[in-house]
């Protein structure tokens, strides 16, 4: 016979092969998994509760998803479970390039979250720094709500799991960038949770969510001439003129000199610095001193919006002086 | 000047976010090995899904293979257990140090407190402080 001669050992394998795909049956090479699927036309009773219990408008007609497990652990992550309108959750996270029929988009939230997101960024900055300059104010909210920023945050929060999106055609000039739609991603976690549970829910997931975050201020105040801008500084306040001393010095004709200087407003040292020469040492003492009186913090401070807390009095800061004008 | 930098999370100063965000189990129906993961899986597994929702579950079977669990983390990275021959408490076990473990590698920390805040007082500078007198 010329037929296809195979050894024992090939014949077994083959033997224990068939053996296996029979013993388990392709219905059970299955992931156990939420399925998105558009469900068919419900009876015009839940449609109408349906439109009832959403926040959309009741003649646009969206398809009712379920939102898949991943969607449903990430509300849970950051809260979204407590929402009154559960449709929110797939709105949130789809964006405006996810074009399909019957879905609802977070275009509309997006925006509204970024001008609350602004809001209450902006709120919380301003009466914590009284006397910070309004151009470094502007500087620090937009680090804060900035889409590079947000779009770190989103990684953080787990959206690239969920964000639903389409990449734009590869001719197309302007590409869609993952980071644009992850931020808004989460500026429309910020609107959602405005419109279903009010300012002070979004202002409490703002306050634990953004401003938590570290972030030096320092960097951001720019003073071109220190010396200058804190002697017209002590002027506008009627103090005496600043004096910078020598307070301790190391090395000066070495490799490496230290020097300690501190700038005086009469007996108040106003602020202190240390470099390797006189001058640097000098500069860095009065700009020390600027940054002390310009971003002075402000302790135990109530906001405007707490009006709206029940039971809460406000009593309103003063606003603080506009930096001096040279 | 160099640009400045962004935000830096601090987890739990604010709100605390888990870290951990799916656990996926594979386990295989024939094999001996994967006997205490099916008990686990019809046992405990659901109980440990409500408890823990902002986990997503996913059981998959993995045909001919040791039974494991991999835990994926919001840094993108992942932790695999094998679970071979193990008992169900035991695999409980596994289960929650995998869900309470962020996805870093694991790292001897030396020092009792880490921070990137100064201390209150100050640290200690030699042009600050009085000299020493005998």
């Amino acid at each position: 016979m010329a037929g296809l001669l195979r050894s024992p050992l090939v014949l077994a394998r083959n033997t224990l092969r068939a053996s296996a795909v029979r013993a388990c049956p392709p219905a059970l090479i299955r992931t156990y998994r939420i399925d998105v699927k558009p469900t068919k036309k419900t009876s015009a009773a839940q449609d109408n509760e349906k439109a009832q219990a959403s926040t959309t408008t009741q003649d646009s007609k969206y398809r009712i998803e379920k939102p898949s497990a991943a969607v449903v652990a990430f509300a849970h992550r950051l809260g979204l479970n407590q929402l009154k309108d559960q449709t929110l959750l797939l709105r949130i996270v789809t964006h405006p390039s996810y074009e399909k029929v019957g879905i609802a988009t977070n275009e509309r939230l997006d925006y509204l979250g970024a001008k609350v997101l602004d809001m209450f960024v902006l709120e919380y900055l301003h009466t914590k720094y009284p006397k910070m300059p309004t151009k470094m104010l502007q500087d620090v909210v937009s680090t804060y709500t900035k889409s590079s920023t947000l779009a770190l945050m989103a990684k953080e929060f787990g959206v690239e799991d969920v964000a639903r999106w389409i990449r734009s055609k590869p001719e197309l000039e302007h590409q869609l960038a993952f980071n644009t739609v992850k931020a808004s991603v989460v500026r429309a976690t910020v609107g959602a949770l405005y419109v279903d549970q009010g300012p002070i829910k979004a202002r409490e997931f703002i306050h634990a969510h953004f401003l938590s975050r570290e972030f030096d201020l320092v960097q951001l105040l720019e003073i071109e001439e220190p010396k200058l801008y804190l002697s017209f500084l002590m002027k506008r306040l009627g103090r005496e003129r600043p004096v910078a001393r020598l307070m301790s010095e190391t090395g000066r004709h070495s490799k490496a000199p230290v020097f300690i200087v501190g700038v005086y407003s009469g007996t108040e040292k106003m602020g202190e610095g240390f470099g390797s020469s006189l001058k640097m040492a000098e500069f860095r003492a009065n700009k020390d001193a600027l940054t002390k009186y310009y971003l002075e913090e402000q302790k135990d401070f109530g906001l405007p919006s707490d009006v709206e807390v029940q039971g809460a009095v406000y009593t309103p800061t003063k606003v603080g002086d506009t930096p001096v004008v040279v | 000047m160099p640009a400045p930098l962004h935000p830096v999370l601090k987890n739990g100063v604010g709100a605390f976010i888990p870290q951990c965000r799916r656990l996926v189990f594979h386990y295989c129906e024939r094999s001996g090995s994967s006997r205490g993961m099916i008990e686990y899986l019809k046992k405990d597994l659901i109980q440990f899904a409500k408890e823990h929702p902002h986990v997503e579950v996913i059981v998959t079977p993995r045909p001919s293979k040791h039974p494991v669990i991999r835990g994926l983390y919001l840094n993108g990275k992942d932790k695999v257990v094998c679970v071979r021959n193990m008992e169900p408490t035991d695999i409980a076990g596994k289960v929650a140090l995998l869900k309470e473990s962020a996805g870093n590698r694991m790292k001897v920390f030396k020092k009792p407190v880490i921070s990137t805040t100064e201390s209150v007082r100050g640290i200690w500078s030699p042009f600050h402080a009085a000299p020493h007198k005998i």
